[in-house]
């Protein structure tokens, strides 16, 4: 009887307050990790895209483009290739833009895995006159499970003869 | 010379499926142009590396 408590109603309410607690912080770190999971989008889709273009004159005008699609999420990409497309188009003195060409991209691949990167070359002449030319735009498009990614890229046409253009990301000094 | 070059960055948004429809449509009217030896809608001359002249 000396071990009894003294307050027996008040033992077993603390115990359930006790239990009432413990079962809060267990909801409120599931709530958090659950928010956290989301919030880093580990296993959502990303891609990310790259264009590297060439531009030259000789005679006629003549470009290149290397096209990169990099897989920086943790889950695998299905390439939709149907609606994946590099569009190149020119712009005029007079700022009119025209498309001239559309380009399917990643036609040999399926799937690209987490990590994995597929690229994409295409080339491409347009005959004279060409003197009205100032800008190419490539446009990248690549379509996977629903989404869409687009990456733009603008090269600049300098009207002399043999004069290369490079249109990577980063402004280049010659 | 100084060459600057403006790069967009990668975007991304759900799939607009009006804009698949519409480059699916463009892409086989321009493969079909190419076929029976017709201009380019742009108007200029391309060659491509998918069509090579002989």
């Amino acid at each position: 009887m000396l071990d009894a408590p003294i307050h027996p109603v008040a033992t077993f309410w603390l115990g359930v307050i006790d239990e009432i607690i413990k079962l809060a912080a267990v909801f409120i770190g599931a709530l958090w990790a659950l928010w956290n999971f989301r919030k880093s989008r580990t296993y959502q889709q990303k891609l990310e895209l790259e264009i590297v273009g060439t531009v030259f004159i000789n005679k006629d005008l003549y470009g290149d483009v290397l096209v990169t699609a990099k897989n920086i999420g943790a889950s695998r990409h299905i390439v939709q290739k149907a609606a994946s497309f590099l569009e190149a188009s020119v712009i005029l003195n007079d700022l009119s833009e025209h498309i001239v060409e559309l380009f399917q991209v990643f036609t040999n691949d399926d799937s690209i895995e987490p990590g994995e990167s597929i690229t994409d070359t295409k080339y491409w002449s347009i005959a004279q006159p060409i003197a009205n030319i100032i800008w190419i735009r490539l446009t990248l498009r690549v379509v996977s499970n629903g989404v869409e990614w687009e990456s733009s890229s603008l090269v600049r046409v300098v009207q002399q003869d043999n004069t290369a253009l490079d249109s990577n990301d980063e402004p280049q000094e010659e | 010379m100084v060459i600057t070059v403006r790069s967009t960055g990668t975007s991304s948004r759900p799939e607009d499926k009006k804009l698949t429809q519409e480059l699916e449509r463009r892409f086989k009217e321009q493969e079909d142009a190419k076929q029976a030896g017709r201009p380019s809608a742009s108007g200029f001359k391309i060659r491509t590396s998918s069509q090579q002249q002989p």
